[in-house]
């Protein structure tokens, strides 16, 4: 017990005077959030469109008007179609609306009238976007413009939408939360990863082994106190969640601590593993990022929904422990406490990382062969 | 006689090639120091391994202190003090916090600890640098504080693996001392060492050489003196008959100007309030071998480096070959070939591929890298390792690859930073004796050192202390003036005088 703490201390000693740990686990998670609540939004965005108008009718000024005046788009209008073009091309516009001459007499004789939209195909979200703005606009200015609203054909049905979980449809709602365990693989793994290694590298554990050290206690001696760190750079991340960038939370938070140790558990487990096998730090951080961290930030569900990805890929994201943490952390913060989600999760991750526990302690060596 | 380590027709075989320890029989005296020398790649270190039970036997018998370190390895470890070639210490960890840790391992009880900790800090002298990160003490302290850690256990046996690499001659003397003392109360100590003079002064030698003992007695026995000894060790060790050095007779000396070919005109560097050199002003002219002397941190690697342009002077400035290093940097670089203190090739790349980048890097064409590689594959003995990687050579092969490297593109001045550092007998001489070839063709080399035999090789001597050079001149010159048979007791001597001055001077 006494050489159990022995070895914390120092393990913390040296979390404490290492910049890197404590850019690890501290302010990486914090750009992390940042970066996810101001940078990444995958919600609706402000376009910049091309407006060519060959028809001078009166109507077709209040289209214009309606593009102007829409919230998402910032319309310029071209006279110049070869500038309009190259400003596309050149990424200054994310699309274009051509309104032929004839666009105003054929709706006065109530034939089909025709609008071009081209949109730039290399962005294909964005491209969306324009395609969806141009229609609802166009449908809009139509519905108010009285001289043809009487035209419009009723609908027959209306569909009426409400999101679950998530009423603004709020993409941070669930990111912010899921890059949770971006930082918690890169605590668990990345940190540990490079531990067990540094000893065989500088020597030190050379000495450890002539003293009088267990091989539970070398074990233990780096699963705690990193154990420890992750928790308490999680809790910061919740913090910052929840009271900072005032995230919803529905659930509990005992639940999400307590999967959220598992997870950590789970990790840390892949981390001391690779470094306790390949006793080289480079090679063992090298591993741990392409090994660990990016199946993680990959396969979880947390970029890329599981169901849309190949059958193949889906069975791979099923071994991948941030899938069954993301999932459990989604639902916690989104819909609150669900026992059919959290309870078969936290035995995945339990048992993994029992087992990955057990393969750590086999393979730490007590000699130098 | 009660033997402390009894081995018997003891095999140890890796993976690959030849056994490291090779049907051994060896029995190591009871409270006597006991000296393990041989080239490297004798199998010391797996010897040594072998005996603290971090290795197991091939085939054979080891009993230490009477318990098998295969078995009863538990109850072995709190009896054993093993320090490996890295000391083992916590750089980023202070001298207390360090022995805190250790004393805990080896489950000493608190009361016992503030005593203990106090008696070995004051064998140490390092009570004075209790909250220091051990990563910041110098290479001497290192030491003491690697072997204050492996007392603390109170151990019956002592296991030291090659602990004065690269350590000044009075940190080695100090920790010669506190081992001597150590003895006396009836330790055993097991000590792996480069330095012949070491080996000759202790109680019993053992040599090595390819996994088998050849010589195992008193060192006496051998020699009476320190430089007998030496001779009878590295004939034992197969002996080196100097041919003549092919490295110079092949070797093209180009450039030829000016009366000095290195000169450093009042270079100092300060970092925050402390100058790691100040005031050092020198002139080296063609074909001198001038040797960089001091104790770890005097600031020589500092100059060093500063010469070469790896680090930027506070003051003053360098030259070489006329070409002022902060002016014309790359010019000044291009007459240089450098080997660091520290092992800076490729280690994850073959002998071979090292020895082709390093030609293509100096600019050598195509048919003068083919040919100037198969001379130094020859002058060097690299055949057999040639698609080996670097970080797998023994040592002293290391350093040769270093050394080829660094001479490679012919040039006129050498900078060799503690080439010699950790390298057996014969190897050094091999080194010298190249170094010397080449300073008669006209070379001029500047070279660092913690070998006093090496140091009166040099034409002239720089002794350096806490950034200054203290004392200038010829290794005889230096004799004189401390009134010293020896180089060794010149060094203690000068720096000794240097040492009151200062305390003189504070008051």
């Amino acid at each position: 017990m006494k050489i159990l703490k022995a070895l914390i201390t120092k393990e913390f000693y040296q979390i404490l005077r290492d910049p890197s740990s404590i850019l690890i686990a501290f302010v990486l998670p914090l750009m992390l959030l940042i970066i996810y609540m101001y940078g990444v939004n995958l919600d609706t965005v402000r376009l910049t469109m091309g407006l060519k108008v060959d028809d001078p009718s009166q109507q077709v000024t209040t289209l214009i008007d309606s593009f102007k005046n829409n919230k998402f788009v910032t319309p310029v209008v071209y006279n110049n179609p070869q500038k309009m073009y190259d400003d596309l091309t050149g990424s200054k516009l994310r699309g274009i609306v051509v309104i032929p001459n004839d666009f105003s007499s054929k709706l006065d004789r109530k034939d089909i009238a025709a609008i071009q939209v081209i949109t730039d195909g290399s962005e294909v979200n964005l491209a969306n976007y324009v395609q969806n703005y141009s229609k609802m606009i166009v449908a809009q200015w139509l519905y108010y413009t009285s001289k043809y609203s009487g035209e419009i054909p009723p609908d027959l049905i209306n569909i009426d939408t409400r999101y679950w979980y998530n009423q603004d449809i709020n993409s941070h709602y669930f990111i912010l939360p899921g890059s949770l365990c971006i930082t918690m693989t890169l605590i668990g793994m990345l940190l540990t990863a490079l531990v067990v290694a540094r000893e065989w590298e500088r020597g030190t554990m050379e000495a450890l082994l002539t003293t009088k050290v267990t091989k539970m206690q070398i074990v233990l001696g780096k699963y705690i106190p990193y154990f420890i760190v992750g928790m308490i750079s999680m809790s910061f991340n919740v913090f910052m969640c929840i009271n900072v960038f005032q995230i919803p939370f529905r659930g509990s938070l005992l639940i999400l601590f307590i999967f959220s140790a598992l997870f950590l558990f789970t990790a840390m487990g892949q981390g001391l593993l690779i470094s306790t096998v390949l006793k080289n730090q480079f090679t063992a951080s090298q591993a741990a990022l392409v090994g660990g961290f990016l199946p993680a930030l990959m396969l979880s569900g947390l970029v890329f929904p599981i169901i849309s990805m190949p059958v193949p890929i889906q069975w791979l994201s099923k071994v991948v422990p941030s899938s069954y943490f993301v999932s459990c952390i989604q639902s916690e913060f989104m819909t609150g406490t669900v026992y059919e989600i959290i309870i078969p999760n936290c035995i995945f991750m339990g048992v993994l990382g029992i087992i990955l526990f057990i393969v750590v302690y086999k393979k730490t060596q007590m000699r130098l062969e | 006689m009660i033997p402390s380590v009894e081995i018997k027709n003891l095999t140890k075989q890796f993976a690959q090639g030849e056994p490291a320890i090779d049907n051994l029989t060896l029995n190591i005296e009871k409270g006597k120091i006991t000296g393990l020398i041989g080239p490297d790649g004798a199998g010391k270190t797996t010897l040594i391994r072998l005996i603290a039970g971090l290795l197991t036997p091939s085939k054979g018998e080891i009993t230490t202190l009477e318990l098998s370190p295969v078995q009863q390895r538990d109850l072995l470890n709190t009896k054993i003090g093993y320090m490996p070639q890295k000391f083992g210490l916590y750089e980023d960890l202070s001298v207390i916090e360090n022995l805190n840790l250790y004393a805990d391992l080896k489950g000493i009880l608190k009361p016992e600890k503030e005593e203990l900790f106090n008696k070995v800090l004051d064998i140490t002298d390092l009570n004075n640098f209790r909250p220091r990160l051990a990563g910041a003490l110098s290479g001497g302290m290192k030491q003491k504080l690697g072997l204050a850690c492996t007392l603390l256990g109170k151990p019956d046996l002592l296991l030291l693996d090659e602990p004065s690499v690269g350590v000044d001659p009075i940190s080695r003397r100090e920790l010669i001392k506190m081992v001597r003392e150590l003895t006396d109360e009836g330790m055993t100590i097991f000590w792996s060492t480069a330095y012949l003079d070491e080996a000759h002064s202790f109680d019993n030698c053992i040599v090595m050489n390819e996994g088998k003992i050849i010589y195992s007695g008193l060192p006496h026995n051998l020699s009476e003196t320190t430089t007998g000894f030496e001779e009878k060790v590295i004939e034992l060790m197969g002996g080196f008959n100097p041919e003549p050095s092919e490295l110079a007779e092949k070797f093209e000396l180009k450039e030829d100007n000016g009366e000095y070919v290195i000169e450093a005109l009042d270079l100092a560097k300060k970092y925050g309030d402390f100058y790691a050199v100040k005031n050092n002003t020198f002139h080296i002219k063609k074909g001198e071998i001038f040797g960089l002397l001091g104790p770890n941190g005097a600031g020589k690697s500092t100059s060093f480096k500063m010469m070469c342009g790896l680090a930027t002077p506070t003051r003053g400035t360098a030259k070489i070959m006329g070409q002022d290093i902060l002016k014309n940097p790359s010019k000044a670089r291009s007459y240089l070939g450098y080997m660091a203190q520290k092992f800076s090739l490729y280690g994850d790349m073959s002998v071979l591929q090292n020895l082709s980048f390093f030609s293509g890097v100096y600019g050598l064409n195509i048919f003068q890298r083919k040919e100037k590689i198969n001379e130094i594959v020859d002058i060097f003995h690299f055949k057999k390792y040639l698609d080996r990687d670097a970080k797998e050579l023994p040592l002293g092969y290391k350093q040769r690859l270093s050394l080829a490297c660094a001479v490679m593109h012919n040039p006129p001045v050498l900078f060799l930073d503690e080439p010699t550092s950790g390298v057996d007998p014969i190897t050094r001489r091999e080194f010298w004796h190249h170094i010397k070839a080449l300073s008669k063709k006209g070379v001029t080399v500047m070279v660092t050192t913690h070998f006093m035999d090496e140091a009166e090789f040099c034409d002239r001597i720089s002794l350096f202390y806490k950034g200054e050079a203290i004392a200038t001149g010829s290794p005889k010159e230096l004799k004189t003036m401390a009134n010293a048979k020896t180089m060794e007791e010149a060094f203690v001597g000068l720096i000794r005088e240097r040492e009151r001055e200062i305390v003189k001077s504070e008051r």
